[in-house]
C-alpha cells in the first residue's frame, strides 16, 4: 500500500487539520493510507473519522505521535504494512 | 470516497458562544458593584460580588467550553445541543443574578429561587456531561480530569446550596463554616482547577506548538488532587498537598510555554504566563495560610488565585478558541477567503485589555473600589475583542455555501 506522510509537529492551528484534511483526499480505498507525525493526539480529526468512513491507528514514540489514517476496510492491510 | 470533515458532531457555534459572550457582562456588573459596595471577606455584599465572578464569569465560560470540547475530545454531542445550551444558560444566568440580588438586598425569596435555578441547571449539565464522559471509549487524561472536576462541581453545588438555604432561612448552624470551607476547596481546587489542568494538556501543545506534557504528570495529577481533596474531609491539612500539587503543575506549564518552538510575541501567551505565575504564588500563599493567621494573606490569596490565575487563563484561552471556532465553522461550510485566526482580533486591542487586566489585579489587592473601574474597562475590551471574531463568523453565516453551488452545478 502506498503511504502518504505529513509532519505537522511544528504547525500552528488550524494548519495540522488543514494539511490532514487535504491529504486525506488523496487516500484511495485499498491502495493508500496517510501517516501523520504530530506533537499531540489530534482529537479534533480522529473523533470525526468514523462519520467520514475512515479509521485510524495511533502510536506514541519519542519523536511524537504517529497517526495512520485509512478506510475502515483497509485496517488489517495497513497494520500489517506498518508492522503492528 | 472521502466525505470531508463532518460538522455533524460539532455543536453549533452559537451553543458555547452564548456562554462566552455572557461571561464578560457578569464581570462588568461585578466591577460596577465594586464601585458602590465595600468588600469584606465575610459580608453578604462581598459574597454576592464574588459569585458574579465565580458563577457568572468562570463557571459560565467553563460550561460553554465543555460543550465545545466534548464532541472534539470524546466524539459525542449533547442531545439537541442548541436547546440544551439555551436551557442551561438561562438557568445559570437567572440563578446567578438572583443570587447576587438576594444577598445584596437580603431577600430570602430571591435566594430560594436562585438555589432552585442553580441546582437544576448545574446538576442537569454536570450529570449529562458526566454520563457522556463515562461512556467515552478512549478516556484520555483530559477526559479523566473533566470527570473528576465534574464530581467536585456537583459536591460544591450541593454544599453551596445548603449554605444559601441556611442564609435564606437565617439559620447558620455549627456546620456552616465547615461546609463553607469544603465548598471553597471543592469549587476551586476540584471543579475549576482540575478542569483547567485537563484543558491545559490540550490547549498548550495545540495552540502554542509545544511538546506534549509529561505523561506521568498528565496521568496521575488529577487522581492525586482528587485523593487529597477527599482526604481533607477528615483532616484539613491534606489540602497543603493540593497546594504543592498545583505549584508543580504551574511550573510544568510555564516550562512548556517557555519551551515553545516559535517564540512569537503574542498577548494570549502573556495571559497564560501571568496565570501560571499567579497559580504558583497563590498556591504558596495557600500553604502559608495554614501556619499564619492573617486577613490580608487570605485576601491576597483569593485575589491572586481567582483573578490572577483563573480569569487570566480564561482570557488567554478565549483569544485562541473563539477565532479557531470561527475559522472552523466558516471553513467547514466551504469558504476559504476568510481572515486567518491571527487577523480576526487586532493584537493592539488584546494588549489594551491585558494592561487593564493587570491594573484590575493590582488594584483588587490594594484598593478594590478603584479596581472596579479597571475590571469594567478590561471586560468591555474583552467583549469588544471577542465580538470582532464573532462578527466575521456572522458575516459568513448567511452567505450561501460554495458547496451548495457546487452541488447544484454538479
Amino acid at each position: 500500500m502506498k503511504e502518504f506522510f505529513v509532519d505537522t509537529r511544528d504547525l500552528e492551528p488550524p494548519g495540522p487539520m488543514q494539511v490532514v484534511l487535504s491529504e486525506l483526499q488523496s487516500v484511495i480505498k485499498g491502495e493508500s493510507f496517510l501517516h501523520q507525525l504530530h506533537r499531540m493526539e489530534p482529537t479534533g480529526v480522529i473523533n470525526r473519522l468514523s462519520s467520514m468512513g475512515m479509521d485510524y491507528y495511533l502510536k506514541n514514540s519519542k519523536d511524537g505521535y504517529h497517526i495512520y489514517y485509512f478506510y475502515k476496510d483497509d485496517r488489517e492491510a495497513v497494520l500489517k504494512e506498518i508492522d503492528v | 470516497m472521502f466525505k470531508g470533515l463532518s460538522l455533524d458532531q460539532a455543536p453549533p457555534y452559537e451553543a458555547p458562544l452564548r456562554f462566552f459572550l455572557t461571561a464578560p457582562i457578569f464581570a462588568i456588573l461585578g466591577g460596577i458593584l465594586l464601585l458602590f459596595f465595600s468588600v469584606d471577606t465575610a459580608s453578604f455584599d462581598s459574597f454576592a460580588i464574588f459569585h458574579l465572578f465565580t458563577l457568572g464569569f468562570i463557571t459560565m465560560i467553563m460550561m460553554g467550553a465543555m460543550q465545545q470540547m466534548l464532541p472534539v475530545l470524546v466524539g459525542v454531542t449533547f442531545p439537541k445541543p442548541l436547546l440544551f445550551s439555551k436551557i442551561i444558560h438561562i438557568f445559570l444566568t437567572l440563578g446567578t443574578l438572583l443570587f447576587a440580588f438576594g444577598l445584596l438586598f437580603e431577600s430570602s425569596f430571591a435566594l430560594f429561587i436562585s438555589v432552585s435555578f442553580l441546582l437544576v441547571g448545574i446538576f442537569i449539565f454536570a450529570s449529562i456531561t458526566l454520563y457522556k464522559l463515562f461512556k467515552a471509549k478512549h478516556k484520555s487524561d483530559t477526559v479523566i480530569a473533566m470527570i473528576l472536576s465534574l464530581i467536585f462541581l456537583i459536591l460544591a453545588l450541593f454544599g453551596g446550596s445548603h449554605l444559601l438555604v441556611s442564609l435564606a432561612l437565617g439559620k447558620a448552624g455549627d456546620s456552616f463554616s465547615f461546609i463553607l470551607s469544603l465548598h471553597g476547596s471543592f469549587a476551586f481546587f476540584g471543579w475549576v482547577s482540575l478542569l483547567i489542568a485537563g484543558v491545559t494538556y490540550q490547549v498548550i501543545p495545540m495552540f502554542y506548538v509545544t511538546n506534549d506534557f509529561n505523561p506521568f504528570l498528565k496521568r496521575f495529577f488529577s487522581f492525586f488532587i482528587f485523593g487529597v481533596l477527599i482526604l481533607s474531609l477528615f483532616w484539613k491539612y491534606f489540602l497543603i498537598l493540593a497546594g504543592f500539587g498545583y505549584m508543580v503543575f504551574g511550573v510544568f506549564t510555564l516550562k512548556a510555554i517557555e519551551g515553545r518552538k516559535r517564540k512569537i510575541k503574542e498577548t494570549s501567551i502573556d495571559f497564560w504566563k501571568l496565570s501560571m505565575i499567579s497559580l504558583i504564588l497563590a498556591s504558596a500563599l495557600f500553604v502559608a495560610s495554614f501556619f499564619v493567621e492573617s486577613y490580608y494573606l487570605k485576601w491576597i490569596l483569593s485575589i491572586v488565585f481567582l483573578y490572577g490565575f483563573v480569569i487570566s487563563l480564561i482570557c488567554g484561552m478565549l483569544y485562541k478558541i473563539i477565532p479557531f471556532l470561527a475559522w472552523f465553522h466558516i471553513s467547514s461550510r466551504g469558504f476559504f477567503d476568510m481572515p486567518t485566526m491571527k487577523e480576526m482580533i487586532e493584537e493592539r486591542f488584546l494588549r489594551y485589555q491585558f494592561y487593564a487586566h493587570i491594573l484590575s489585579l493590582l488594584f483588587l489587592i490594594v484598593y478594590p473600589k478603584i479596581a472596579g473601574l479597571f475590571i469594567v474597562i478590561s471586560n468591555v475590551l474583552l467583549l469588544f475583542n471577542l465580538w470582532q471574531a464573532v462578527k466575521i463568523y456572522l458575516s459568513y453565516k448567511n452567505k450561501p455555501s460554495p458547496f451548495d453551488s457546487f452541488k447544484q452545478t454538479g
